[in-house]
């Protein structure tokens, strides 16, 4: 590379990278890390717990809809549960990175749960996670997301249809995309949820029956989040 | 003088890390996240004599990985976060940057934007050091002709 070349690549990259703005000072180092040198045990300890939720799933154990009262939070060590984990310890993910906000559990659901994936992602002070029920022929069928408000709201896609509805006791609204898969949206204490089917099988009539269903998850010593 | 702690490290090089996933293509809060399990990761052990570099590489690879993961979630993904593919920050050059080949970002970035010297540049991403500067002569080249264009 000549000079010339150089010096335009170095102001042109300054001149550019200048521009972007940077986050709040105070979100630069995240606010809730582990530091002990106990992690790697930890972890070690919630995937044989988490084997062995996968065992008892294996020999049988079918009532899965379980009340979110009585779910025992796992904490995971980390942002990701793997594909196949139990529902129960699913939830418990959530709420260990839920940040104070309420993480709402489904207490009734319109098809028998085989497996549950979740994404949860926390950044700073905002709440950001996912969690998708698939049935065991691998179709995802439903999805719960919840973020801050913070975050800009979901925009409407080509060919869906939005209406007023009341949901727990709250303005929500039901979209129904091209193809007739639903969804509902609204908002609690500053946080945007929204119950997304992703099978066409589940009516918008099921997935407000789902919604009225979420409870709080709670730990075992009854706080709620 | 005491070592510097990897806090001190990381906040050092947290501006131009960021500002290099941003002009890769990541969106604000995906770079503050990726920054962060990149600090996370640091805790258990991370290479302080190169922290700009040890970061961008551990940052990108876990915003890549978030990408693929946020994938299997495409089907809600498309749905309410329509602009989620577009980068929040929209500056020409970062956009004629991103239609580069991955190998020239990456080199472009960590050579001009984390500030990266071409040693560190070529062992961070495991390439020649004379790759470094090829790439960077090619890459700048491409950058110039299709900012010219527009």
């Amino acid at each position: 590379m000549d000079d010339e070349m150089e010096i335009w690549t170095v102001r042109a990259f300054d001149d550019a990278s200048t521009r972007v703005p940077l986050p709040p000072r105070d979100r630069w180092v995240p606010t809730k890390v582990q530091r002990n040198q106990a992690a790697p045990f930890l972890a070690a300890a919630a995937i044989a717990v988490l084997i062995a939720f996968g065992v008892a799933l294996g020999l049988g154990f079918r009532d899965r809809l379980v009340p979110a009262s009585s779910a025992k939070p796992i904490p995971t060590g980390g942002m990701i549960l793997l594909p196949g984990s139990s529902e129960s310890s699913t939830w418990g993910g959530v709420y260990e990175h839920s940040l104070g906000a309420t993480v709402l559990r489904p207490t009734w659901l319109p098809f028998a749960v085989e497996k549950t994936n979740s994404s949860v992602a926390t950044g700073g002070r905002f709440i950001n996670y996912g969690v998708g029920y698939v049935t065991n022929d691998y179709q995802s069928q439903l999805f719960f997301f919840a973020e801050s408000t913070e975050f800009p709201p979901p925009q409407l896609g080509p060919g869906d249809h939005s209406t007023d509805v009341t949901v727990r006791g709250r303005d929500a609204r039901l979209i129904t995309a091209a193809d007739g898969r639903p969804r509902v949206i609204w908002t609690e204490n500053e946080v945007r949820y929204t119950a997304q089917a992703v099978s066409t099988k589940i009516s918008a009539t099921d997935l407000l029956r789902v919604v009225e269903s979420l409870a709080p998850v709670v730990n075992t010593s009854g706080a709620i989040r | 003088m005491s070592e510097p702690s990897w806090d001190d490290v990381y906040v050092a090089a947290y501006p131009q890390v960021y500002r290099g996933l941003v002009a890769l293509g990541a969106r604000p809060d995906e770079a503050e996240d990726a920054l962060h399990d990149a600090f996370v990761r640091g805790l258990e052990g991370a290479d302080v004599a190169s922290p700009p570099g040890w970061l961008f590489v551990v940052a990108t690879r876990r915003w890549r990985r978030r990408r693929w993961r946020d994938r299997i979630f495409r089907p809600l993904a498309a749905v309410t976060r329509t602009e989620s593919a577009e980068p929040a920050v929209r500056i020409d050059l970062f956009d004629a940057l991103r239609k580069l080949p991955r190998r020239q970002r990456e080199v472009l970035v960590a050579r001009y934007i984390v500030g990266l010297s071409q040693d560190e540049t070529a062992s961070v991403l495991g390439i020649a050091r004379g790759t470094v500067a090829a790439t960077a002569t090619q890459a700048t080249r491409a950058l110039r002709a299709r900012l010219e264009e527009r």
